[in-house]
C-alpha cells in the first residue's frame, strides 16, 4: 500500500520532536529565527521516499502543530513561507533528476531562509532586514548540506524496509 | 519482498558530478556575496561615549554637529568636534598630539584616545533592529 498513514504519523511526530528539541540548541550567530532545521530531515526523507504530496502534507502539518505547540501565530507564517518555498524548489530540483539528495536539500535550506526573509520584509515593512541576507544564504547552504547528508544516510540505510 | 520503487533508485550514490558543481558554485557565490557585504557594511555608530579616567563624561549623538570641550579640573584638556556623523579630536593640550592626528571616527567600536589626559572617545550604538524574531 503506497500511503502508509502509520508511517506518515510516525514521521510527523519525529519532525515535531526535532523541531522542539532544536529550539534548545542555541545557534552561534545571533540572528533571530536562525536554526538548524533538523525537522527538514523528515521533509527530505518524505520527498525522496514517498513523494511530493506526502512531503507537503506532513511538513505543513508539522509547521502548524509546532507553531501551536511551541511557537506563536507569527512564527507559523514565517515557518510556512520558508518551508513551502523550500519544498517547491526541492520538488523542482528532484524532478530534473540531475541532483542527489544533498544538493536538493542544500537548495532547500537556502530557499527556506530566503522565504523567511522575504516574509519578514513583507510583514515588517523595512528593507533593513536585507542586511541579514548574506549570512542567511550561507547558513542555509550549510544547514541544507548537513540535513541532506543525514537524510541521505537514513534513506540508504532504511532502503530495505518495505512497508511503504 | 518489496517491488522496486522508482523513487528509491536515487539513494544509491551519495554525490554525483552535478551535486559537486552546484555546491561549489553556491559556496563560492555566497562566499563572495558575504565577503563583499561585510566589507562594505560596517555599522555606523549612533553616538560617542566620552570617558575621562574611566568614568563616563558624556554621550553625544553623532547626528548633531557640535563641539565638545572636555574639561578636567576646570581646564579644557581636549576638544572633540562632531560633524557630519564623524567625531574628531581637534585640540588637545597633551604633548604628543597623537589623539589630534588620529583619523575621525564614525563606526561602532572605533575609538580615539588621549592617554596623557586619560580621555577615551568611543563610538557606540549601531543600527537598531525592529524585529524581535523572524521565526521559530
Amino acid at each position: 500500500m503506497k500511503k502508509n498513514f502509520a508511517s506518515l504519523g510516525v514521521l510527523l511526530a519525529l519532525a515535531l520532536v526535532l523541531s522542539y528539541v532544536e529550539s534548545f540548541i542555541p545557534f552561534p550567530v545571533g540572528i533571530p529565527g536562525l536554526k538548524l532545521g533538523l525537522a527538514n530531515i523528515v521533509t527530505v526523507i518524505l520527498l525522496f521516499r514517498y513523494g511530493k504530496k506526502e512531503a507537503f502534507l506532513i511538513t505543513a502539518a508539522r509547521v502548524f502543530l509546532a507553531g501551536f505547540l511551541f511557537g506563536n501565530f507569527f512564527s507559523i507564517f514565517y515557518s510556512l513561507a520558508g518551508a513551502l518555498l523550500s519544498l517547491a524548489v526541492m520538488i523542482l530540483m528532484k524532478k530534473t533528476g540531475k541532483f542527489k539528495v544533498v544538493s536538493v536539500s542544500a537548495a532547500g535550506g537556502v530557499f527556506h531562509n530566503i522565504g523567511q526573509l522575504a516574509i519578514a520584509v513583507f510583514l515588517v515593512g523595512t528593507t533593513q532586514i536585507f542586511y541579514y541576507l548574506p549570512i542567511l544564504l550561507i547558513a542555509g547552504l550549510i544547514t541544507g548540506v548537513a540535513v541532506g547528508l543525514i537524510s541521505q544516510e537514513i534513506l540508504i540505510r532504511t532502503r530495505h524496509i518495505s512497508n511503504h | 519482498m518489496s517491488k522496486k520503487n522508482p523513487q528509491e533508485s536515487k539513494s544509491e550514490k551519495r554525490f554525483g558530478r552535478n551535486d559537486i558543481i552546484l555546491l561549489l558554485i553556491l559556496a563560492i557565490v555566497f562566499g563572495i556575496v558575504f565577503a563583499a557585504y561585510s566589507v562594505t557594511h560596517q555599522k555606523a555608530g549612533a553616538y560617542v561615549m566620552v570617558t575621562v579616567h574611566g568614568k563616563e563624561y558624556g554621550e553625544y549623538s553623532l547626528s548633531e554637529d557640535r563641539t565638545v570641550k572636555i574639561r578636567q579640573d576646570g581646564e579644557v584638556t581636549n576638544v572633540l568636534a562632531i560633524k557630519d556623523g564623524y567625531a574628531d579630536m581637534i585640540k588637545a593640550n597633551c604633548k604628543n598630539q597623537i589623539c589630534v592626528h588620529e583619523k575621525s571616527i564614525s563606526k561602532t567600536g572605533e575609538t580615539i584616545a588621549c592617554i596623557p589626559n586619560s580621555v577615551v572617545v568611543k563610538v557606540e550604538g549601531g543600527q537598531s533592529s525592529n524585529i524581535d524574531s523572524i521565526a521559530r
